[in-house]
């Protein structure tokens, strides 16, 4: 049988809940004990407080009745009633006086009051009466403590009242007989017809000085008055009601609105009263009360009259200091209870969450997760948890370390087996692989395992057909002996042994073999059993044969290769006299070569210097003509008629385009022929430059359209190619606003640089012709346009590698292109 | 799937913890309301009475005196374990604004009972208890007329019947025979002096009225047409007194000064000019009337100021009530019913007997004078 868990939460939680209830219940219980002690108490006080409030009333009803005695020794009193005894003694019959008074008395209405009957209501000792007994002590006390008084003679007739009387004649009336015969006499509670309410009579014999009877008095006792002059001992409680009952449970009297002789005899409490006094719990009203009870028990002569007083209080109030007590405990319990659960939660939670932990930890260890981690706040706690914490903890380090240990070496345990079985395999590939048989017996010399090459060697075709056989039976019987001497050998000493044997396949086939055996040592270095490697050696003995025949045939072989050698060496040196005869051919042509670039440059200098010659020498007599014509022109120009300076200014034209003529031949002849050093030149303050030294007009503007590059190239031709484009536009444009944009597009080769004028435009017939020798458009007179500049720029640019060529629409302008290529200086940047 | 007890408590986080806690705290505060809340029901009862203007001192003081009794009843559980709720509203002494309030307190809360201060108003609300068939208690309602032929209607207070005696015995024992009257021209002060005027011209006395109309506080014109009478009468309001007693001493009038029993209270008989004058009052004022005495200790320490028989009636009411239902089903027709079958109540007037169907339940006055600000019986 399983027994069911219960945590330790729970457990705690009900340990603490448990022993603060009992503590509850203990504290209740005492509370239970006191409030009993309490309520006794309070009932055994009431009890006596009941008693003393009736031993009270049975003392004021005893007062009264002695203060009525002690009045009827009132001279006053005993002189009137007196002198009514003797006025009735000189009556004839008195008693038929008192008849007829009575008659009338009765007679007369309930309301009238006759002038006989004002006559004894107003007399001296009535007032005195009304004064001394009744109004004294309606002013002191608030209520009445005598409601009538009256006063009779000796023959029962009234003498003197203080209030109106049903009859006149008391002779007849109980009280006044047994006051007669008795001295005194109190009644119990009756109705009294002349106050109209219940009262106790009293009466007392008025006696002269010898005992002579003169006469009675009565008093009628309110009920009210008489308890109440005793209810204030009871007000302790606020709560507390006073009751003056009859034994057979009729309401005389109470501190609560009541109805007289009201009958409550069906009451519970009254029914609860049953000895001569005692005290009980009973609700009334939906209330708890305690009601104390007791019985009239008289006063001296007086036996007290047949009354139970009974007072109640509400419980509530009375063990008010014990239920506050109790309802403080009842609070002060449910919050204890509240405050141990989570107390007791908290302590739990304290404890079982460690526990907890520590589980889900050991469980993660029983998993093997030993890298687990400890909560930081449990090991620094300083208690018993904080040290299994840390055990904990020490342990599974210990654990993880131990792992550790265990991992590492299974790895390297792994690994050797790996290794191990890489190895075996390896071994059980050479075994099973190699081309030499192998096979490893017993120390009986028994077969136990082969491969596939001993079973092809001895003409096995299974493994089960030479396992099991003795290893000595595959040794040809010649060599079995010497077999069996090497094999107890090779044990003997642990050692390698090799040998050659002739063995014998299963079909009786003898071969050579060479044989070597080893011993298979256990862990204690004794041998179990041994390997048997056989190799056929009859190739290996035939090849050894061979090669003795072939030694013997070595010299004819050589002899043969010797003869083949020298005819190759014979060929090799006719074709080495051919390639040295064509040689020196080539020598011969090279040599004639040379000589042909010496004439060349020969040619070229005398060319050169013909052309410097002739442009020098052309040169000086233009510069003597033009200086000669500038001579006449300033000495005869005042000689000079108009013609004449005309043709003078037209010598110095001709001379002038003849000098530029001259020079810009030598300029050409010089393209392509001299070089200038390459370097690199900055497009852009070369046009610049070209620019202002070609000064165009102001009307003229000159635009860079874009950035120019840096490129490497002459700077001198790159120039001249610019400054006769440039100036050529110049020339040509001939409107009021020239312009002249000057562009560069790269390539992938180079740059295609565009010149565009907004010009008259050129003829597309003349665009060939315009980039030869001499061909202007311009007219012949013009100094400045000799005709070459066009072709100086063609022969530069395709110096270069480029070319040039014009795009022109008549009337709008002109744009020559010519392309640049990039040349050494690749590693500048293009623009 | 159930959870082992482990599992919950590895649930249980601190915010678990303060939160069962809580949940805790609330339960046990719940079961300890429920356990000490014992007040379901209540006992409502109307009180329209007169808190504003110059008859706010009978209103207060009756008010007080209900509230003392109130207390102290739910002290102890209330009657048959229901708690008494005053339901309070202010007349003004506006007749109209009396009925005004008894229509809206019996809208809301139709309380058992309704009782009212001053005649006025009672008068007026004596129609609204008999057609919603709820008994109406006058208290410091003095009009004669107020409880005739109305059988909803009851009154606790003392009416001219009660007081004009007393006065008439003290004019007897002053020998006057020539007596001036000033009353207030209302129900009440009209009532006194018809009566008393009755009953002295019946004893062989002359009696000059002279009546106001409660506004003005200028007696002047009255004095002087009474200034030959051997005794002055006044019926008229508390507030009305301490101009009137001052006027009588500027007047010059030297013949002695009787009152009604609104007089006798502190806050009259504790003015200067108040001394000497004859008053009649109930035994509540007396030192040696020890069950009013314990009240008026209580009602004193509770509100600071001197008891008085306005607040005597309001305490006695409730206690009168208090008492009667006790054991009783509550009702309308059962307050009805139990003041109708008579009783006797030993409360702070002293013991009042009152007879089956009847609906006056008085208390007696006696002779007096104020003496030193006290009363001292005669």
């Amino acid at each position: 049988m399983s027994r069911r868990r219960i945590g330790i939460g729970v457990r705690l939680t009900a340990g603490f809940t448990l022993v603060v209830v009992l503590l509850a219940a203990l504290a209740l219980y005492a509370v239970w004990v006191s409030q009993e002690a309490l309520q006794a108490s309070v009932g055994r006080g009431s009890v006596f407080l009941a008693d003393e409030m009736l031993k009270g009333i049975d003392h004021n009803l005893y007062f009264r009745l002695e203060e009525l005695q002690k009045y009827t020794q009132d001279l006053t009193l005993q002189k009137v009633v007196a002198g009514s005894n003797r006025e009735f003694d000189q009556l004839k019959d008195a008693q038929a006086y008192i008849t007829e008074k009575d008659q009338a008395w009765t007679a007369a209405p309930v309301q009238t009051v006759t002038p006989f009957m004002q006559a004894l209501l107003n007399n001296e000792l009535s007032a005195e009466l009304n004064a001394v007994f009744i109004k004294m002590y309606e002013k002191k006390y608030g209520y009445a403590i005598f409601d009538e008084i009256l006063v009779t003679n000796k023959y029962g007739a009234n003498v003197a009242q203080t209030g109106k009387t049903s009859d006149y004649r008391q002779d007849d009336e109980e009280w006044w007989q047994k006051a007669q015969e008795q001295d005194f006499y109190v009644s119990n509670m009756e109705y009294d017809e002349s106050t109209g309410t219940y009262g106790i009579s009293m009466a007392v014999s008025i006696d002269d000085d010898g005992g002579n009877r003169l006469g009675v008095i009565k008093a009628v006792v309110p009920v009210g008055g008489i308890a109440r002059e005793a209810e204030f001992a009871a007000r302790k409680y606020e709560t507390a009601e006073i009751e003056l009952l009859t034994q057979d449970g009729r309401r005389i009297y109470a501190t609560k609105p009541f109805r007289f002789l009201e009958d409550i005899s069906d009451k519970t409490f009254f029914k609860r009263i049953e000895a001569e006094s005692g005290f009980f719990v009973v609700e009334e009203a939906g209330r708890e009360k305690l009601f104390a009870y007791t019985s009239s028990r008289g006063y001296r002569e007086f036996a007290g009259l047949p009354w139970v007083l009974v007072v109640d209080y509400d419980v509530e109030e009375v063990l008010k200091p014990i239920f506050g007590l109790r309802n403080n405990i009842l609070i002060a319990s449910a919050v204890l209870i509240i405050i141990s659960i989570v107390i007791a939660l908290s302590v739990s939670r304290s404890i079982a969450r460690p526990i907890v932990k520590f589980r889900h930890a050991a469980e993660d260890i029983a998993r093997g997760q030993l890298g687990i981690q400890i909560d930081p706040q449990l090991l620094a706690v300083n208690n018993e948890i904080g040290d299994l914490a840390r055990s904990f903890t020490t342990m599974a380090q210990s654990l993880a370390q131990r792992q550790q240990e265990v991992t590492e070496r299974t790895r390297q345990l792994e690994v050797s087996q790996e290794a191990l079985r890489e190895s075996e395999e390896k071994i059980r590939k050479i075994f099973l692989s190699s081309p030499d048989a192998i096979i490893v017996s017993d120390l009986t010399g028994h077969i136990t395992a082969c491969n596939q090459a001993a079973l092809n060697e001895f003409g096995f075709t299974t493994e089960k057909d030479l396992i099991g056989q003795n290893g000595l039976d595959l040794v040809a019987p010649q060599d079995r002996r010497q077999a069996g001497k090497n094999i107890q050998k090779t044990l003997k000493q642990g050692t390698r042994g090799e040998s050659q044997y002739t063995l014998i396949t299963k079909n009786g086939r003898q071969f050579p073999a060479e044989v070597s055996s080893s011993a298979i040592l256990d862990a204690k270095g004794q041998p179990v059993s041994f390997v048997i490697i056989m190799k056929d050696i009859s190739r290996r003995k035939r090849a050894e044969e061979e090669l003795i025949q072939y030694r013997d045939h070595l010299e004819e072989l050589v002899a043969a290769r010797t003869a083949e050698l020298n005819e190759r060496v014979t060929e090799i040196e006719q074709l080495n006299n051919a390639m040295t005869k064509l040689l020196a051919d080539l020598q011969t042509t090279n040599r004639n070569l040379e000589r042909t670039a010496r004439k060349l440059q020969v040619a070229n200098q005398e060319l050169e210097d013909f052309a410097y010659v002739v442009s020098h020498d052309l040169k000086a007599p233009l510069r003597a003509i033009t200086q000669l014509a500038d001579w006449i022109s300033a000495d005869y120009k005042e000689t000079l008629d108009k013609e004449g300076q005309e043709m003078l200014q037209l010598l110095n034209h001709r001379t002038r385009r003849m000098h530029n003529l001259i020079e810009d031949i030598l300029q050409y002849s010089r393209v392509g022929r001299l070089a200038e050093k390459e370097r690199k030149i900055d497009l852009n303050q070369l046009v610049r430059e070209v620019v202002e030294m070609l000064a165009p007009p102001e009307h003229i503007r000159v635009t860079l359209e874009n950035k120019l590059p840096l490129v490497v190239g002459e700077p001198t031709r790159l120039e001249q190619v610019f400054q006769n484009l440039l100036a050529n536009a110049i020339k040509f444009i001939d409107k009021p606003e020239g312009q002249i944009r000057i562009n560069c597009v790269a390539q992938a080769a180079g740059w295609t640089f565009s010149i565009a004028d907004n010009g008259p435009g050129i003829e597309e017939k003349y665009y060939p012709k315009i980039f030869q020798v001499f061909q202007t458009l311009a007219p012949r007179d013009d100094p400045e346009s000799t005709g070459i500049g066009l072709a100086l720029v063609k022969k530069i640019i395709e110096a270069w590698g480029g070319k040039i060529w014009v795009e022109s629409e008549i009337g709008r302008g002109s744009a020559f292109f010519f392309t640049f290529p990039q040349k050494e200086a690749n590693n500048l940047e293009k623009h | 799937m159930k959870q082992t007890l482990s599992q919950i408590q590895a649930k249980f986080g601190p915010k678990e913890i303060i939160n069962a806690g809580v949940g805790l705290a609330v339960i046990a505060l719940l079961a300890l309301f429920f356990i000490l809340w014992k007040g379901e029901k209540t006992i409502k009862i109307g009180a329209i009475l007169s808190l504003s203007g110059s008859t706010m001192y009978v209103g207060e003081e009756t008010r007080d005196g209900m509230l003392l009794a109130v207390d102290q009843i739910n002290t102890w559980g209330g009657v048959n374990g229901q708690k008494i709720e005053l339901i309070i509203a202010d007349s003004q002494a506006d007749p109209l604004k009396g009925e005004a309030a008894f229509n809206t307190i019996e809208a809301t809360h139709h309380p058992i009972l309704y009782a009212s201060t001053l005649s006025g108003v009672s008068i007026a609300l004596a129609p609204l208890a008999q057609k919603n068939q709820v008994v109406l208690i006058g208290l410091a309602t003095t009009a004669p007329e107020f409880t005739r032929q109305n059988e909803w209607v009851f009154r606790y207070f003392s009416t001219a019947r009660d007081e004009v005696p007393p006065i008439l015995a003290i004019l007897a024992e002053l020998r006057v025979k020539n007596l001036g009257v000033i009353y207030i021209d209302d129900a009440f002060g009209r009532s006194f002096f018809v009566l008393a005027r009755a009953e002295f011209e019946k004893a062989g006395g002359v009696v000059s009225g002279e009546s106001f109309d409660g506004q003005s506080l200028n007696f002047q014109k009255q004095l002087a047409r009474l200034k030959n009478t051997e005794a002055i009468y006044v019926a008229v309001n508390p507030g009305h007194l301490e101009s009137l007693f001052k006027q009588v001493q500027e007047a010059g009038y030297n013949g002695p000064i009787l009152a009604a029993g609104n007089a006798s209270v502190p806050a009259v008989r504790s003015l200067p000019e108040a001394n000497g004058v004859y008053v009649v009052a109930p035994i509540i004022y007396a030192p040696d009337f020890l069950y009013a005495r314990e009240v008026s200790e209580k009602y004193e320490a509770k509100y600071g100021k001197p008891f008085n028989h306005y607040a005597a009636g309001g305490y006695d009411l409730i206690k009168l009530l208090a008492g009667l239902l006790e054991g009783k089903e509550i009702s309308r027709e059962q307050v009805k019913k139990l003041l109708e079958q008579g009783f006797t109540y030993p409360g702070v007037f002293g013991e009042l007997n009152v007879a089956p169907g009847e609906h006056e339940i008085g208390f007696p006055f006696h002779p007096a004078q104020i003496v030193n600000g006290e009363v001292k019986y005669r």
